[in-house]
């Protein structure tokens, strides 16, 4: 039906940010509820700055330029879309490569979660000795946390097109390649999406590891600095914005998801 | 038959509370590491294994600690009796409304250090101008570095500081990622392993101008005011075992590899020589050991807030009291 959106495209929009509003209104209130919480709780309770600063401590450090806020963010932004963008990458062409031949299936997958199992946070060291500290070692440490779940979403989504669906453009002579455009990615579209939610906080961890093993600047550089010289407010500080980042980067997945497959959205599944 | 039974096994019972009790006598007492067990914590196994916490009636608790920082919270929120940790973090610490106070020093001097590949070519100070220095975020280099490097006309803008964790310090010194790393004087059997027999390089802060204390013991100061009796019989013990270990280092390390699994031996006694040489001075054959010159202890406080002004004002005499020194001195 063509005509219908044309009509009265403005409350249309409208419409849409309303829903949007009733729909992410009573997560907003609760984390707002949390925050005042813990605002009220270390006043209340006289617990030292040191310890547990209140939110409003926390964020007034933004304020105080020698931290260079600015500078660190980007470093640790940088490193994570690096991570999220390879790992995207690297998993969806892995998934492809491993459903197309049953035998790759077979034997990669087993090594994929054999390295899954490792503790990254144990191997984070090593990847230091190996390739130095930087944005470059931390995308390659963000990755190796972050594109399993890409290859294993985008895996099944591509594996589990329907058989019949499959038979019945087998017997119209597809080449393979022609199944795998027509059918078996756009099956995996909604998976895919998946992956790159996990991924999008994925990346956000993977870096923040690699700087709290080696790091010049960075938010997990300036989160380390504040445990030891005791400034407590600047660590939730820089831990508030690597939450705004993940978020950020959710929303942005969520939002390319509404674009480009509002088909794979649920209502019931989370935005 | 059940009865008598019943009174053979009471009697058993009582008779084991029996051989119990003069243990129960003990008062319980924690002490909460800096770090992970390393040779400096070998004297106080040996006060275990001699019995000198047993002759002060405390059972004592060792619990491996996770940086200078994180003691001086763990005392502050009373979750130990007693700490080990670097004066300048507990310093900072106090300006920062802790209820914290020093009790006794563990070394005399400090044993704040730069190690480095001998290849580095680095002999004094002025050569780290340019260079990249591992700073492992969990001791007091950091917060000690812009008045050592102002002592030695350095400019702070001209040393790159990298974040490293202190377990891989070593590796990425090794791996010529880094030219250096701050680490105590007292690791260095441990670089050596590392970078090789006479391939270690080394510059001690304290042979340049730095004169400053290192590790000490603190408590919460409500522990002075409720049970100061404790910590006068604990530092007598712990004190008596540093005379002891000067007098047999290797017995002390086999004391301590007895009740902590997983240390290696022969690293950890290599490391005895320095140790004992920064604890055991002229100023504790003089005054004992653990002894707090006052003269160094407002120098500390200086340094401390040279670069980072205190939330609080703090004066030396909140930081410190030698009122539970234990006078003990070493033997030579």
């Amino acid at each position: 039906m063509p005509s219908q959106g044309s009509s009265a495209p403005h409350s249309g929009i409208l419409q849409r940010f309303n829903s949007a509003a009733a729909w992410y209104a009573p997560s907003a209130l609760v984390i707002l509820g949390l925050v005042v919480l813990w605002q009220v709780a270390v006043v209340a309770l006289n617990v030292k700055e040191y310890i547990l600063p209140t939110p409003w401590a926390s964020l007034k450090t933004l304020q105080q330029a020698n931290y260079q806020w600015v500078s660190n963010f980007l470093t640790t932004f940088y490193a994570v879309i690096g991570a999220f963008v390879l790992s995207a990458i690297l998993g969806v062409a892995l998934a492809v490569v491993i459903v197309w031949n049953q035998l790759l299936l077979r034997t990669v997958m087993p090594v994929l979660v054999l390295f899954n199992t490792l503790p990254k946070i144990a191997l984070a060291p090593l990847f230091v000795i190996w390739l130095g500290y930087g944005i470059w070692p931390n995308i390659v440490i963000g990755t190796t946390i972050a594109f399993f779940p890409m290859v294993v979403n985008t895996a099944v989504g591509l594996a589990s097109a329907e058989p019949e669906m499959l038979d019945l453009v087998r017997s119209l002579n597809a080449s393979r390649w022609q199944i795998y455009r027509k059918i078996r990615f756009p099956n995996a579209v909604p998976y895919i999406f998946t992956g790159l939610k996990l991924n999008a906080t994925m990346s956000v961890t993977g870096a923040i590891v690699g700087e709290f093993v080696a790091s010049e600047r960075g938010l997990g550089s300036l989160i380390i600095t504040g445990g030891v010289t005791l400034q407590t407010p600047s660590i939730f500080a820089s831990l508030m914005l690597i939450s705004a980042l993940g978020l950020i980067l959710y929303g942005a997945v969520v939002a390319v998801e509404n674009i480009v497959a509002p088909w794979a959205v649920r209502e019931d599944a989370a935005k | 038959m059940y009865i008598r039974q019943l009174f053979a096994a009471l009697i058993a019972v009582f008779a084991a509370l029996l051989v119990t009790l003069p243990a129960q006598a003990q008062e319980k007492m924690t002490l909460q590491l800096n770090w992970f067990h390393l040779a400096d914590h070998a004297p106080i196994y040996m006060a275990l294994k001699k019995g000198y916490f047993a002759e002060e009636k405390i059972d004592l608790t060792v619990v491996r600690g996770a940086g200078s920082a994180d003691s001086a919270k763990k005392i502050d929120l009373k979750q130990a009796d007693i700490g080990i940790s670097d004066a300048p973090t507990i310093i900072t610490a106090i300006s920062k409304g802790a209820d914290l106070k020093i009790v006794a020093v563990v070394f005399d001097k400090a044993g704040n250090n730069i190690f480095f590949k001998k290849s580095a070519g680095i002999t004094k100070p002025a050569d780290l101008i340019g260079k990249k220095i591992a700073a492992p975020p969990a001791d007091s280099h950091r917060v000690l570095w812009p008045a050592f490097a102002a002592l030695n006309n350095i400019p702070a803008d001209k040393v790159t500081m990298v974040n490293v964790k202190p377990e891989g310090k070593q590796a990425i010194v090794a791996a010529g990622e880094v030219d250096a790393s701050f680490d105590l004087y007292t690791s260095y059997a441990i670089w050596e392993k590392v970078l090789g027999k006479g391939q270690v390089g080394n510059l001690l802060w304290a042979d340049y101008g730095l004169p400053i204390y290192g590790h000490t013991y603190f408590v919460n100061t409500e522990t002075i005011t409720k049970n100061p009796k404790l910590i006068e019989r604990f530092l007598r013990a712990v004190h008596k075992g540093w005379r002891d270990t000067q007098m047999a280092p290797a017995e002390a390390i086999d004391a301590m590899a007895a009740a902590v699994p997983g240390l290696d031996r022969d690293t950890l006694l290599n490391t005895m020589p320095q140790i004992l040489d920064l604890c055991i001075t002229d100023r504790s054959r003089k005054n004992g050991i653990g002894w707090i010159e006052p003269a160094l202890m407002a120098k500390t406080l200086e340094i401390t807030f040279a670069n980072a002004k205190p939330d609080k004002p703090v004066k030396a005499e909140d930081v410190y009291t030698n009122a539970f020194s234990s006078r003990i001195k070493p033997l030579k």
